[in-house]
């Protein structure tokens, strides 16, 4: 073996060298693709979105005064113009089997609440985490746009929230409409909110089922065009809108759009 | 009563004299203080994450060192045949027992309040604001009381109480490991599927054997997840009643009582 080694110790530097350098050339293939640079991918590795997800769910629980359940998948987060300061409900209340149910009835809290006004800004930690952790949790991103721009007063950093979730998921048009919505509605910014709508117009993938958002993205490309003077674009826009409406369909916006119709034909 | 006091003493010393509380000590400082100084969208004074964070690893951290401690008591005094030793002294068994469990427990309590002060602390200062604590019951302004934050370390301690006695009480029949990792699987399963063991128990689909542990297991051990009231501090809600208070206390209390029973009954035979 001694002798042996002379001969075997410059294959075995060879071999290492070859692998060193097929090692290299990979490690950087799988850098690129699994994006290492990202310090949280390398701590919690895939698990890392199954946490996210479950955070914003830790997040809709905070909104329910720690309650867990209250809604599925923190649609609450979601809804608009639904927060009461206070509000009990006996429905989903069980009754307690025994003496050990009932003490854990009583230590544990199992009514309903909304948190109020000055406590919203509790549920950011969580849905900052969900969308640092999975940035394809479009929901995640669409709430703390959301909550931040409508309930926090914070539209700058909504729109920072929805930019960095339109950099990770490119041609969302729900990213897009909210980016539409903050330029257009809250910022009065009608170049962007117009360039933003048209996007998400031409970004809806089905356009059946999301005929009533599309409807209301044409609605606002007219509005937003039409404040840029724009009037045969806002007009045309109209006319999309209306024309995604079936014939017996009757609402308050199609009303309005027809009178915009009328006034600018 | 003075010897299982000066056993108790020895004890509290062993804990302060040790590394693992200063680790976790540090490793809850460390991460306290460096989850209070982040800041989510400019919007500052979010403490409940913090208040999360910080109750979850003061409990953990508190339980480990409650139990490692409690359950090397008996085992490390055979194997450095100390036993013989303080046996032969004016003690009897039952209160070797019970000196071991009240050190044990006295020693965790310390930690734990320790800790809970460094909590508390960090908490104050996150919020920035007089109102954070408050005399008063909680109100939906989002004011957290003092009555909780009693209450919720007053439960807890009740917590150490029952998990020191049981694994004390385990260190008559187990080795240390063995009792650690029993004591704290326990531990986390009951605070986890406690509540539900018994529904498991009544489902038809689950098999007889199953369905009949779920039984004993919801009736027979010690319901950890009654003493913590992390949802109510965190989420200011109303405190609990005095009545309950006592009730979860003489439930501490009996418990405690039945894992040093079962220990000193296992030190009466066992022939030193």
């Amino acid at each position: 073996m001694s002798k042996r080694l002379p001969m075997l110790l410059p294959a075995l530097f060879f071999l290492a060298a070859v692998l060193s350098y097929s090692i290299e050339k990979n490690f950087h293939k799988v850098e690129f693709s699994f994006n290492l640079d990202n310090s949280l991918y390398r701590i919690l590795g895939s698990a890392k979105e199954a946490i996210g997800d479950t955070l914003f769910l830790k997040a809709d629980a905070y909104l329910h005064g720690g309650v867990e359940g209250k809604s599925d998948s923190g649609e609450d987060l979601e809804k608009e113009g639904k927060i009461e300061e206070r509000e009990h409900s006996a429905s989903g209340l069980k009754t307690a089997s025994d003496w050990i149910a009932q003490v854990n009835d009583r230590v544990k809290v199992h009514e309903h609440r909304h948190l109020a006004k000055t406590q919203q800004k509790e549920i950011l930690p969580f849905i900052y985490w969900a969308t640092e952790l999975d940035p394809h949790n479009v929901e995640a991103v669409l709430t703390a746009a959301y909550w931040l721009d409508r309930h926090l007063g914070q539209t700058d950093s909504a729109v920072e929230v929805l930019a960095a979730g339109l950099r990770n998921n490119p041609g969302h048009w729900e990213i897009e409409q909210g980016l539409a919505d903050i330029y257009f509605k809250r910022k009065k910014d009608a170049i962007l909110g117009e360039r933003f709508y048209a996007k998400a117009i031409e970004d809806v993938k089905d356009k059946e089922k999301d005929r009533h958002s599309l409807i209301e993205l044409y609605y606002f490309l007219g509005e937003s065009r039409l404040s840029l003077k724009k009037k045969s674009g806002a007009l045309r826009a109209y006319q999309m809108a209306l024309a995604l409406y079936a014939a017996n369909e009757e609402n308050g916006l199609k009303v309005q759009i027809m009178e915009k119709i009328k006034e600018l034909s | 009563m003075s010897a299982i006091g000066a056993l108790s003493k020895l004890l509290i010393k062993e804990i302060f004299r040790k590394k693992d509380f200063y680790v976790a000590l540090i490793l809850i400082g460390v991460i306290l203080f460096y989850a209070s100084s982040l800041n989510f969208y400019h919007v500052g004074n979010a403490v409940r994450y913090l208040m999360e964070i910080g109750l979850m690893l003061i409990y953990l951290f508190s339980v480990i060192l409650t139990v490692s401690l409690a359950a090397r008591q008996y085992p490390s005094e055979i194997q450095n045949r100390t036993c013989q030793v303080l046996l032969a002294k004016p003690l009897s068994r039952f209160e070797f027992v019970a000196g071991k469990f009240i050190g044990s427990f006295l020693a965790g309590a310390a930690s734990f309040l320790i800790f809970y002060l460094i909590f508390l602390g960090v908490t104050w200062h996150k919020a920035e604001t007089p109102q954070l604590f408050d005399m008063a019951a909680p109100s939906h302004g989002g004011a957290l009381s003092w009555i909780l934050a009693f209450q919720a370390a007053y439960l807890f301690l009740l917590n150490l109480w029952v998990i020191a006695s049981m694994a004390s009480g385990f260190s008559y029949y187990l080795t240390t490991s063995a009792n650690v990792s029993i004591s704290l699987v326990l531990y986390v399963l009951i605070n986890t599927y406690g509540p539900g063991l018994n529904s498991v128990g009544a489902q038809h689909a689950v098999p007889v054997l199953f369905q009949i542990m779920a039984k004993i297991f919801y009736y027979f051990l010690p319901h950890f997840e009654f003493f913590d009231l992390r949802q109510r501090f965190i989420h200011a809600w109303e405190p609990v009643s005095g009545g309950l208070l006592l009730f979860l206390t003489a439930y501490a209390l009996v418990y405690a009582f039945i894992f040093l029973i079962l220990g000193w009954m296992k030190l009466e035979k066992t022939s030193l």
